[in-house]
């Protein structure tokens, strides 16, 4: 019912058949055109394999997560000497808030031992010493649009990573009037300028309550396109998200979401990508990192996060990843920056470096931590304080797309950067 | 509904010291970078709203500045910029205290007295007794919406806005102090000058506790404030400080804290006095003392050098350039507002810089925030909001609809405030629509509602003569060929009450209420 003549006219099917010739004619009437860089190189387009590309989750956790308290290299002596009062006790220690060890070196604290079963059986990787290796800056602000961006120090790019890689490769489902979701109030910058993407806060009670639906549809036909597309796709996904039975849905093999932002948001993707929608990437924000006072790794505001987080990862793991009922997904975690390797005066740590990713899903090849250790000694720290960032984190990211997404096009999704691959994903 | 963000607690705990552990792997050499750029340090802002063109109906420079100064135009404000003309009218904006606002004054005083007259003390034991929220917070969040609604100083509460996401704390920052901070501390200030902004905010206890500057020592540093002051409030992201200035400013300002009933308190003793190099200042070392406010100057020296530096300067004047005018001002439009900025940064004299006749010719038509947009839906609609009678039951249409559109008062999560980027806000316009149909509406007169008056949009009768009065009530008469086209559609039948208010239902809808 939404597919009415406008739809032609104005050009909002251009994104089904489009080539860089449509691209550059579409011109500044397409929110598309707009994600690629006017430099962008000839674009080939990724082919639409519905069986063989995979749906990418991507989480973002705002604030600079503590990558070692996240994945706590107990190994490391430096790290029990930087951090005296909030460290993590080592899986040896006879504390009951001791870690869980990962290997010999790393291990979980405990608010993060939801995790095991997936580590265990060899579906998550944490990539360690992992950031921006580029990105010296230590503003949440710069550091989070360089990395959503895909590119450090350029104030010119307007689009995210994963909208440029959305740009470049055809749609998995020809009719699908959403190919990607973010569930936040309001578009990151990970997604700006992808096509038939919209911000959804609550899928589950995406609506529409107006009388006007066919003169909104007429109306925004010929407005400023970012408009223009978020209401007819929005319309169209109205429809699309009506169709499923979010209230009822049951997770695979006995998941439970938690009743948190974070554990909802993934629940609805579930349902979504369950419900084969024609969802190709879905992005939630999970914020509240930035701990620099009574961080809390063992009990209080650290340890709460990263139950909520790690409790939220392992039900969509279980329900989505696990068994024989999984699916092509795979789903990666990133951060602006880490912490300080050494603590503050007041419990707390400072904005820092080097910190921690995860990626998720059977096609990872994981139960093991990736790191190229820098050290955590007070002579090997970037400026005395901080864990070297020894992994870029558009290394993994890159690998993500040309491995999982089968995107050719990394010089427009990661312009000027020629990614180490380092074998996290098949 | 949205989720309120309930206080997050920080507990002091202490974590047990442990045994050291196995030996460190070696570090690595590092290669560098294939192709990697120089940065670009020149900030170009903006992006996808370039795009975007003046809406072509909108002719009048009047009825732009109204628009642009106002939290919508209405059909008051858009007669009286025309009786005026463009200069007196900006001149009274900038002017407040010449605007009699005794109907605003009289609902402040008559509903909000009480909360405006918290102590902090006050709000910390709400919050400790759990009923900060309902006590303080969110009638203050109601505040904030009415008189964005209803007072005629408009300027005045765009600035509100502005200076509130610009020294922003969360309203639910640390123990219900909140309040204090907007009233207090950012309010008075609003049309007066940059440094005393800066100033009355490095005071803030709201502040200094939700950046941990309190938590902030000699013994130990917290770079949080230091940062965030620098970065977010004066020479901005690329003012040209570096790491170790961040951390050399937070020894500075070690000692700036609070006292056990939410008051500021300079605490000596906790200052560091050695010697320091910071960002170009220099502050020799000097005695320990442990009372008295020996070493405070050295803070506020280094906050008025912060207040006229040059990057102070361009980043306030660019940031007033891209919320009133254009995403992407030009290097001659900051200029000009720089130029204006005078010894501390004077608002008014940058303002009329700012919203000059010319600027405005050429601006970019800019997309509502969800707040500016539930609000103008109020005001040109010209509906009243019911006194709540039990704010925990009521709904309130002055909070809700705002928060369901993902633009609830104080629920940023991060200190730079809500963004302020038509790309941020673009994808939610399905959510846009529902808020403001819940919103527009007739039925309802429970307590709390906002209430439409639907017979005063009827006119002759007519089809026509309902559109004409939507024209210059919404649009101050510049409605588009396309909407008047749809509203004759949707009158097509005939004119009913439900008619008329779907006819005023679409107009808030259609793209160009969107945009101001």
């Amino acid at each position: 019912m939404h597919h009415h003549p406008a739809d032609e006219a104005t050009g909002c099917q251009e994104y089904r058949q489009l080539d860089r010739r449509r691209f550059l004619q579409m011109g500044s009437m397409s929110a598309a055109a707009a994600a690629l860089p006017a430099w962008m190189p000839e674009v080939r387009l990724a082919p639409s394999q519905n069986s063989t590309r995979d749906i990418i989750v991507s989480v973002f956790m705002r604030g600079g997560a503590d990558g070692l308290t996240l994945v706590v290299p107990f190994g490391d002596p430096a790290y029990y000497t930087g951090r005296p009062t909030i460290a993590v006790p080592r899986p040896d220690a006879g504390s009951r808030n001791r870690g869980t060890a990962l290997d010999n070196y790393f291990m979980l604290p405990p608010a993060m031992s939801a995790l095991l079963p997936a580590y265990r059986a060899g579906h998550l990787v944490p990539i360690h010493a992992a950031g921006q290796r580029y990105t010296t800056s230590r503003s949440h602000f710069e550091a989070e649009r360089y990395l959503e961006q895909g590119k450090p120090d350029d104030y010119l790019i307007e689009s995210g990573w994963l909208a440029r890689h959305l740009a470049t490769s055809q749609a998995m489902d020809a009719s699908a009037p959403l190919r990607a979701v973010s569930v936040t109030y309001g578009m990151p910058r990970t997604l700006q300028g992808a096509p038939k993407s919209l911000p959804i806060p609550g899928p589950q009670w995406y609506n529409l309550n107006t009388p006007n639906e066919l003169s909104l549809q007429r109306l925004y036909g010929g407005a400023w396109a970012p408009m223009r597309d978020a209401a007819l796709d929005g319309l169209g996904t109205v429809n699309v998200l009506r169709g499923l039975d979010f209230t009822n849905y049951r997770p695979a093999n006995g998941a439970t979401y938690g009743s948190n932002n974070f554990g909802n948001a993934l629940r609805a993707i579930a349902v979504m990508i369950r419900g084969e929608i024609g969802l190709e990437a879905a992005h939630v924000d999970y914020g509240g990192w930035d701990t620099h006072a009574q961080q809390g790794s063992l009990e209080g505001v650290m340890a709460n996060l990263m139950t909520e987080f790690s409790q939220g990862l392992a039900a969509f793991w279980q329900d989505i990843m696990q068994g024989p009922q999984s699916l092509r997904v795979t789903l990666v975690v990133a951060t602006e920056f880490g912490r300080n390797a050494l603590e503050n005066g007041s419990m707390g740590t400072d904005h820092g470096r080097g910190g921690v990713m995860f990626a998720m899903g059977q096609a990872v090849t994981g139960g093991r931590v990736i790191a190229e250790w820098p050290g955590l000694s007070r002579d090997v720290l970037e400026d005395r304080i901080d864990m070297r960032v020894t992994t870029d984190t558009r290394d993994i990211l890159a690998e993500l797309v040309q491995k999982r997404l089968g995107n050719p096009n990394q010089s427009v999704i990661f312009p000027n950067y020629v990614p180490r691959f380092r074998g996290v994903f098949r | 509904m949205t989720e309120h963000a309930p206080q997050s607690r920080r507990e002091w705990l202490r974590g047990s010291a442990t045994a050291l552990g196995a030996a460190a792997v070696a570090p690595t050499a590092f290669a560098r970078e294939a192709g990697a750029q120089p940065p670009q340090r020149k900030a170009i802002l903006g992006g996808l709203l370039n795009q975007l063109g003046q809406q072509a109906t909108w002719r009048s420079p009047e009825l732009r500045l109204v628009r642009r100064i106002s939290m919508g135009m209405n059909e008051t404000e858009a007669a009286r910029v025309q009786s005026m003309g463009y200069d007196a009218y900006l001149e009274e904006q900038l002017n407040p205290a010449r605007i009699d606002d005794s109907a605003m004054d009289a609902r402040v005083r008559n509903g909000y007295s009480r909360v405006l007259g918290f102590t902090p003390k006050q709000l910390m034991d709400f919050y400790f007794n759990g009923t900060v929220y309902y006590d303080a917070l969110l009638p203050t969040s109601m505040l904030v919406s009415e008189r964005a609604v209803f007072s005629r100083r408009q300027l005045q509460e765009r600035l509100f806005e502005f200076w509130t996401d610009h020294v922003y704390v969360p309203l639910w920052a640390f123990q219900g102090l909140a309040p204090i901070h907007l009233e207090q501390h950012v309010r008075p200030h609003l049309l007066s000058t940059v440094g005393a902004m800066i100033r009355a905010s490095m005071r803030s206890t709201t502040m200094l506790v939700y950046l941990d500057q309190v938590w902030s020592t000699r013994f130990g540093v917290n770079e949080n404030y230091a940062r965030e002051l620098m970065e977010l409030h004066t020479v901005g992201w690329d003012g040209g400080y570096t790491q170790a200035d961040v951390v050399g400013f937070a020894r500075v300002l070690t000692g700036w804290s609070m006292d056990e009933n939410g008051n500021f308190e300079y605490k000596a003793g906790n200052h560091d006095f050695s010697a320091k190099q910071v960002f170009g200042m220099s502050f020799p070392a000097r005695p320990q003392a442990f009372s008295g406010t020996s070493g405070m100057d050295e803070g506020i020296a280094f906050g008025e050098m912060l207040i006229t530096h040059p990057q102070t300067k361009r980043f306030i004047a660019t940031k007033l350039l891209r919320w009133f005018v254009t995403p992407s001002p030009t290097a001659a439009q900051v200029q000009a507002v720089v130029n204006a900025y005078g010894a501390e940064g004077d608002i008014k004299a940058m303002l009329r810089v700012v919203l000059s006749r010319a600027n405005l010719a050429k601006a970019p038509a800019k997309l509502k925030r969800p707040f500016h947009y539930g609000i103008s839906a109020l005001r040109a609609t010209a509906a009243t909001i019911n006194p709540a009678a039990d704010i925990r039951r009521d709904y309130l249409a002055s909070v809700y609809p705002i928060s369901d559109m993902g633009q609830a008062f104080g629920n940023w999560p991060t200190p730079d405030g809500y963004p302020d980027r038509a790309e941020f806000w673009a994808g939610l316009v399905v959510d846009r629509w529902n808020a403001v149909n819940n919103l527009v509406q007739v039925d309802n007169t429970a307590p709390g509602r906002a209430v439409l008056d639907i017979v005063a949009f009827f006119a002759d009768g007519t089809a026509d003569g309902v559109i004409a009065v939507i024209n210059r009530r919404l649009f101050g008469g510049e409605i588009s060929p396309e909407l008047t086209a749809e509203l004759r559609y949707t009158l097509r039948n005939g004119v009913t009450n439900a008619r008329v208010l779907t006819a005023v239902r679409l107009a808030v809808c259609a793209p160009e209420f969107q945009f101001y």
